[in-house]
């Protein structure tokens, strides 16, 4: 069946990628050669080269790949001969990445993942392919999805009443991120704080460099101008981390959308590097409603899906996002085209008694108990600045326990919690709850508390929601709930 | 949440072994460290020794000690969708299990439980995993057999 198909070799720019990523497996053994007196610059440079150009034109040669009529084959291996045979309705997710300087020849990377989750990776990359090859792949995965009624996507998550998400197929919905919503939501991220330390943390080092005469004799200069120049500098760290973070956040989501077709989802993003994800719906096991606080003053909110596949952003482990920012009030009425069984609107939530907030509270101030003992334990006096903790980790306990809340509804579970000033929704249908636990510690017992925490499936692991110190009724009403069989 | 079945007794037999297998491991650490320090004179690991032995004394004595309070409160049960499991006291916990949602079951063996023929029943998810430490082979057999039969008329009837 597939010997017909001819076997194609990836574009010759491949070489620049195996080249690239040869120099850095290998470029680490050459600067370790370098340094060492008998070693000659320029041998251990050529040989680097040559082992790079070699090896890179062998991968070159011995990879091809197939698109037959079922399914595509991958051909690899130098010594040890590969073949992955992967029939398209087994295919889970296609991701596409393409950097500008590709665009204009029309070459592109592609991840094709499969549903299996075992160890060995579950995805095989074409590092550098012509546009057309996805063109391709994407007509015989429709031609075969047309042909056999259902493809049987999954293994495991069959579970999936598939009444409504099949039928509107003609149906395509279309989302554009707003760019006036994209500047704010890059002006509220909280990434400038690691922006921040990391570059405190490089000034620190830079100022070891500085020669330390010239250092002397200007500090004696200006000691009595310190304070003002500590503020300058931590004012300058504080505006080159926001303008770091802030273009970095527009480069990822420029021009982000959103496309539903056939019961599939496709975003599409990035202002370098274009990126475009695709998966199907019914992999979708739980949405995540997330914002921080500045967020939820600016009123704007990220929706995400937890999906059974490791598609998504690669770093922040399989974030699916749908919706990267959105006006808050508009969240549900964007969302329902794309995921049909979202609700309508934001559904009003069971919340925590005022009494309970002392437990958040509490334990958020246990906690930073221990910098701060260490910090008086060093520093003394100083150290008693530390003690400035203490109003933060109040606020962050508040916060916790102010926007904890839970819900039932239809067949669905929502479950809201605060963490580091973040507000994260999860709204679960019962069906994909794996399994769920009530949790309760003796003390709590007689104050009849409990923390209800549900496993829900996340990439090719277990992503666990958690609500604490909920009065045990209301998780006793969640826990029979989630217990019938519906 | 009292309801359930408790494991076999002959489960304590198990946790003691268990304990005591621990502490050969530490406490041969440690005579290594002690040996390798007088015969070698390797100053260092004089306190590293000390270290892993007194660990291994402590660890014994809690294990021992909470095998008791373990058995007490830790009751497994089978109701018609779901298994339920419970344990602790003190940090009380109780874990549901939907059968329809499991994926496969699996029992298992090592040679401290064969010593006391028991079997383990490993129970798993898409996407987590429970475990049985310790169950007769034949209620380990029917219990496998239970939930792989609720979760093959689940899959049939159901979803």
């Amino acid at each position: 069946m597939t010997s017909e198909a001819p076997k194609q070799h990836l574009n010759p720019f491949s070489l620049f990628y195996y080249a690239y990523k040869g120099i850095l497996n290998w470029g680490i053994f050459a600067l370790i050669a370098l340094p060492s007196q008998r070693t000659n610059f320029w041998v251990v440079i050529g040989t680097l080269l040559s082992l790079v150009i070699i090896v890179g034109l062998l991968k070159f040669f011995f990879f091809t790949f197939q698109i037959g009529g079922d399914m595509i084959t991958i051909n690899s291996g130098i010594f040890v001969k590969r073949h992955t045979h992967i029939p398209y309705g087994r295919i889970q997710t296609i991701q596409r990445s393409q950097w500008f300087f590709l665009k204009p020849l029309h070459l592109e990377q592609l991840k094709i993942e499969t549903a299996g989750h075992e160890s060995h990776r579950p995805e095989v990359t074409l590092p550098v392919v012509s546009e057309s090859v996805r063109e391709e792949i994407d007509r015989k995965r429709l031609a075969v999805k047309g042909s056999s009624t259902t493809p049987d996507l999954t293994t495991d998550q069959s579970a999936k009443p598939t009444v409504d998400s099949s039928t509107p197929l003609a149906a395509t919905h279309h989302y554009e991120i707003n760019p006036h919503d994209l500047n704010v939501f890059a002006l509220t991220s909280f990434g400038i704080l690691p922006l921040m330390g990391i570059l405190a943390a490089l000034y620190g080092k830079i100022q070891e460099y500085i020669p330390q005469r010239l250092v002397n004799t200007v500090t004696k200069e200006i000691i009595s101008q310190s304070i003002l120049i500590i503020s300058g500098i931590v004012l300058l760290i504080v505006i080159i981390a926001v303008v770091g973070s802030y273009l970095s956040l527009v480069q990822k989501y420029y021009k982000f959308t959103l496309t539903s077709e056939s019961n599939q989802l496709k975003t599409y993003q990035g202002l370098f590097q274009r990126k475009s994800v695709t998966i199907p719906i019914n992999r979708i096991q739980a949405l995540r409603v997330k914002q921080n606080v500045l967020r939820q003053w600016a009123k704007i909110s990220t929706v995400q899906a937890l999906a059974a596949s490791s598609a998504g952003d690669d770093d922040k482990g399989n974030d699916m996002m749908i919706l990267p920012v959105i006006k808050t009030h508009d969240v549900f009425n964007q969302l329902k085209p794309f995921v049909s069984w979202a609700p309508d609107q934001f559904i009003s939530l069971e919340r925590l008694p005022r009494q309970n907030y002392f437990y958040f509270i509490r334990n958020a101030i246990l906690w930073t108990l221990i910098p701060i003992a260490g910090c008086i334990y060093f520093f003394r006096l100083w150290g008693a600045f530390s003690l400035l903790l203490l109003i933060i980790s109040f606020f962050l306990g508040w916060y916790s326990s102010s926007n904890t809340g839970w819900q039932l509804h239809g067949d669905q579970l929502i479950m809201q919690s605060g963490w580091l000033f973040t507000r994260t929704e999860f709204i679960i249908p019962k069906k994909n709850v794996q399994s769920f636990s009530l949790n309760q510690s003796i003390w709590m017992s007689h104050k009849k508390l409990a923390h209800l925490r549900v496993n829900v499936r996340h990439g090719n692991h277990n992503e666990q929601v958690e609500i604490r110190y909920v009065p045990f009724k209301d998780a006793e009403k969640i826990f029979n709930w989630l217990r019938i069989r519906n | 949440m009292t309801e359930g079945t408790h494991l076999p007794e002959k489960i304590k037999n198990v946790w003691r072994i268990s304990a005591f297998i621990n502490f050969a491991v530490l406490l041969i650490i440690a005579i290594g460290c002690y040996i390798a320090f007088i015969f070698f004179n390797w100053q260092w690991l004089f306190w590293p020794g000390i270290g892993f032995g007194a660990i291994a004394i402590i660890d014994l004595i809690f294990e021992l000690i909470l095998v008791s309070y373990r058995y007490a409160f830790w009751r497994y049960n089978l109701t018609a969708d779901a298994v339920e499991l419970q344990s602790g006291y003190i940090f009380k916990k109780l874990v549901s299990i939907p059968i329809a949602r499991v994926q496969d079951v699996t029992l298992s063996a090592g040679p401290i439980l064969q010593s006391q023929k028991l079997q383990t029943v490993q129970i798993t998810t898409a996407s987590t995993s429970h475990k049985i430490d310790g169950l007769e082979p034949q209620t380990a057999e029917q219990l496998r057999r239970q939930i792989m039969q609720l979760a093959v008329e689940v899959k049939e009837n159901d979803v």
